[in-house]
């Protein structure tokens, strides 16, 4: 017995319509109006990370499909048929997205499949794009595990002859403020920002067609409607949404038997698009809207923004990949996940500079590491409903991340012959390891609200030096799956690292409309207040810090806690400015030192 | 993506616990109160019985804390951790099938790996019965509460597979929280003699080894 959810690309077939009767029903204005059709279909290979075996409780040949056989029906029930619609409208265009690993997988196994995506983006009919190898959630980690996939990325796209847009939509619907010069530095140009991470943040209310962000543009992914007197403009997006769920009626590859190609379903919404392009309607990509509009309405500063993902009612916010539980929870264990991802980037950062100390050449190894890591850092295995199959294919990727970089960390060690060094991946040196005074225990300057139902819980704090205390917050063994942790804070600024930035922003607190927000943090860094500063040690800890407009606390929780088992949540504490709150965040999780 | 397509009903992902499968309803209600209220587990802990915590994992886990008390204080180690002279038992490989391991400590920080695979459904990449065997390492990470063992095995070529007439280099990586039972980590394969590349097939390791020094 299946009962399909509530299917968003439905809503959509049914706004279209409603879009569609309006129009014809509008009278002369209709033919002064520049009229939009946009598009972005979100595929993702890694659908289900590791593919359905084990999905179901009783072993069944049929469904129990390898992570080949999944990805092979996403590119022929939910892919191809995407691209042999759009080839037969010439006329339309479209915004595909899709991870450079996909990519992969269809010059491996579907190269006529790649061949039609190639002429379609060649022709200037399709933007293909693309902004991670992996979908990973990269809003959570270290900007350099972006930074080595997106370079994968490019020289996979290279490889493949397709041509990448400058568009940028992300997995998750990721998007925030840091990927501005992120963008920027990688040639990219237009962000689409989800429309429901700008309302969550902002409210209703009309959206500018265009927004300036740093040195990019930004559109989000709102209907819109422009008058300035002159122009108008009207702007639909007649589809933003998986885009495994557009020819498969809804099903999406969890549901194996029933994630098939729909070809009734696809001729409606041909019809429906039909229509759309009759009624005046350039169905047309995001780069091609912007460059039509952009000589004709003023550059609207975007609104303050904070990283999120694109659907923060659903899903508490990014909270639901770091520390919030699914449908599949006995299973989840988001901060084992995260947690192991984050110490993988830390060896392999002290691996390259060990390897570089050494003179030995470990290029080929940590390249293929970062591509492990890369893929090992996919949201899915720690959100949205995670099964026990994709919790443990990012384990497993992250784990042998590590090993080889610890394989390099030895070979290195080897050929210095200097026993036990301290790698400094930050200054990118290494020396012989001196002896480490043990630090003192202290007496806690403030309270922590401390909330772990039947665990013990022990808090002790130590001083590291130089305005830097480090707290260890230990949970024993019970049954309480939620714990969590609160830092009494100031109000003021929102204080904190976006994804993909590389020092601290301010945020006014009353800028937004939400109860709360959770933050990802990549490197650790929240303030508390003007001069103290709280830093996840993510080798420990990597959940998600929920903020809110009317108080500093800063709360971090994890309802994914297992059951059973122990655990210990590290933090680090600074008092001072946010330069050395960020050197601390940058020398712990980021760029470490580490003696081995 | 893993969005609730469908409401688990007459097929259920499989979970770690019978109770769980209940589980998805209690879940859902929760599904915007990540914080405050009781929140005790819906699954009544059952996922501790995963663990098997026998008398003697228990007894094990405390010596490791002992043993491993650097991991728990701030002060870096510099001094080589004890490698557990024993570490054992089987683990689910690929969920559905089994690797027995064996990593018994050597001298320093080495160990011998044993590991027999059951159930990869991956023939000729790594068939029902395949026996590995090698030295491994036990590499600690005392800043980081963890610890890896790791082993780099071998299989020879199988023409019939997708490795062709390369042999096979099989990684082993298993990392555990320092005390914990519970291991995870994968069986890599890559075709050809290096340990490293692009993977012919990650298989995911999940379950419980018990340690004894």
């Amino acid at each position: 017995m299946f009962r399909p959810m509530p299917s968003p690309r439905r809503k959509a077939s049914a706004s279209l319509a409603l879009l569609a009767a309006l129009t014809l029903g509008s009278g002369t204005a209709v033919a002064a109006t520049e009229k939009y059709a946009l598009s972005v279909f979100h595929f993702n290979v890694q659908y289900v990370a590791g593919g359905l075996r084990g999905f179901f409780v009783t072993p069944d040949p049929e469904l129990d499909l390898s992570a080949d056989e999944v990805e092979d029906r996403i590119v022929v029930e939910s892919f191809e048929p995407v691209l042999d619609m759009l080839a037969a409208h010439p006329t339309w265009g479209s915004n595909i997205e899709m991870q450079g690993y996909m990519l992969d997988v269809l010059a491996a196994r579907h190269p006529k499949v790649l061949a039609k995506l190639r002429d379609l983006a060649k022709s200037g009919q399709i933007e293909v794009t693309s902004f991670h190898y992996s979908d990973q959630l990269f809003l959570a980690h270290a900007t350099e595990d972006w930074e080595r996939s997106v370079e994968r990325n490019k020289a996979t796209f290279a490889a493949h002859d397709v041509p990448v847009s400058g568009a940028v939509f992300c997995q998750e619907g990721q998007a925030g403020p840091g990927m501005a010069a992120a963008m920027a530095s990688h040639g990219y140009s237009t962000l689409v920002f989800p429309k429901n991470l700008f309302t969550f943040q902002h409210g209703d209310g009309a959206r500018a067609p265009l927004y300036k962000l740093g040195d990019v543009t930004m559109i989000t992914s709102a209907d819109v409607a422009y008058d300035d007197g002159a122009t108008q403009i009207q702007t639909h997006f007649w589809f933003v949404d998986d885009g495994e769920l557009f020819a498969t009626a809804g099903f999406d590859p969890y549901i194996a038997e029933k994630f098939k190609k729909d070809p009734a379903d696809i001729a409606k919404r041909e019809g429906e698009l039909e229509a759309l392009e009759t009624q005046g309607f350039a169905i047309t990509t995001v780069g091609k809207y912007v460059a039509a509009i952009m000589p004709k309405v003023p550059l609207a500063d975007a609104p303050p923004l904070l990283d999120g993902t694109w659907q923060p009612d659903s899903t508490d916010g990014i909270s639901r990949w770091l520390g919030g539980h699914g449908l599949w929870w006995a299973d989840e264990r988001d901060n084992d996940v995260r947690t192991l991802a984050s110490i993988a980037h830390r060896e392999l950062v002290a691996a390259r500079t060990a390897a570089g100390a050494a003179n030995i050449d470990a290029t080929a190894e940590l390249d293929a590491a970062f591509r492990l890591l890369a893929l090992g850092e996919v949201s899915d295995a720690s959100g949205i409903n995670p099964f026990r199959g994709e919790i443990e294919y990012g384990l497993a990727h992250d784990a042998e991340a590590l090993r080889i970089a610890r394989d390099v960390i030895t070979r290195a060690k080897a050929a210095l012959d200097k026993g036990d060094i301290r790698i400094d991946a930050d200054a990118d040196v290494v020396v012989s390891a001196p002896s480490i005074p043990a630090a003192q225990e202290i007496t806690a300057p403030f309270d922590l609200a401390v909330d772990a139902g039947d665990r013990a819980t022990d808090v002790t704090w130590t001083d590291l030096g130089d305005g830097v205390l480090e707290v260890r917050v230990h949970f024993g063994v019970g049954d309480e799956r939620l714990a969590s942790v609160t830092f009494p804070g100031e109000m003021g600024d929102i204080v904190y690292t976006p994804g993909l930035a590389s020092e601290p922003v301010h945020v006014p607190r009353d800028a937004f409309v939400f109860d709360h927000f959770h933050l990802a943090l990549q490197d650790g860094l929240i303030g508390l207040g003007p001069s103290r500063f709280v830093v996840k040690d993510q080798a420990w800890i990597h959940v998600a810090a929920r903020i809110r407009p009317d108080t500093g606390d800063v709360v971090f929780a994890d309802t994914t806690m297992p059951a059973g088992e122990e655990t210990t949540w590290i933090f680090r504490l600074v008092n001072g400015d946010e330069t050395r709150a960020s050197g601390v965040a940058r020398a712990l999780n980021l760029r470490p030192q580490v003696i081995r | 993506m893993s969005r609730p397509a469908i409401a688990p009903s007459a097929r259920t992902a499989t979970t770690s616990t019978a109770a769980a499968v209940s589980a998805p309803p209690r879940i859902q209600e929760r599904a915007h109160t990540a914080i405050g209220g009781s929140a005790r587990t819906a699954i009544g802990g059952s996922a501790r019985t995963a663990i098997g915590r026998t008398a003697r994992t228990v007894l094990a886990a405390i010596a490791c804390v002992v043993l491993a008390c650097a991991a728990c204080t701030p002060t870096e180690t510099v001094s080589p951790v004890p490698v557990p002279s024993t570490t054992s038992g089987t683990l689910d490989l690929e969920i559905r099938g089994s690797a027995e391991i064996t990593l018994t400590a050597l001298p320093g920080s080495d160990t011998q790996t044993t590991v027999v695979v059951t159930g990869a459904a991956a023939p000729h990449l790594l068939d029902d019965g395949t026996k590995l065997e090698g030295a491994g390492r036990f590499e600690p990470f005392p800043e980081a509460g963890t610890e890896l063992f790791a082993a780099k095995l071998s299989l020879p070529a199988d023409l019939a597979g997708p490795c062709g007439a390369k042999p096979r280099a099989v990684a082993l990586s298993l990392v555990h929280r320092t005390a914990a039972p519970r291991f995870a980590g994968a069986l890599t394969v890559y075709c050809g003699a290096d340990h490293f590349g692009i993977p012919a097939r990650v298989f995911r390791l999940s379950g419980t080894l018990t340690v004894t020094q």
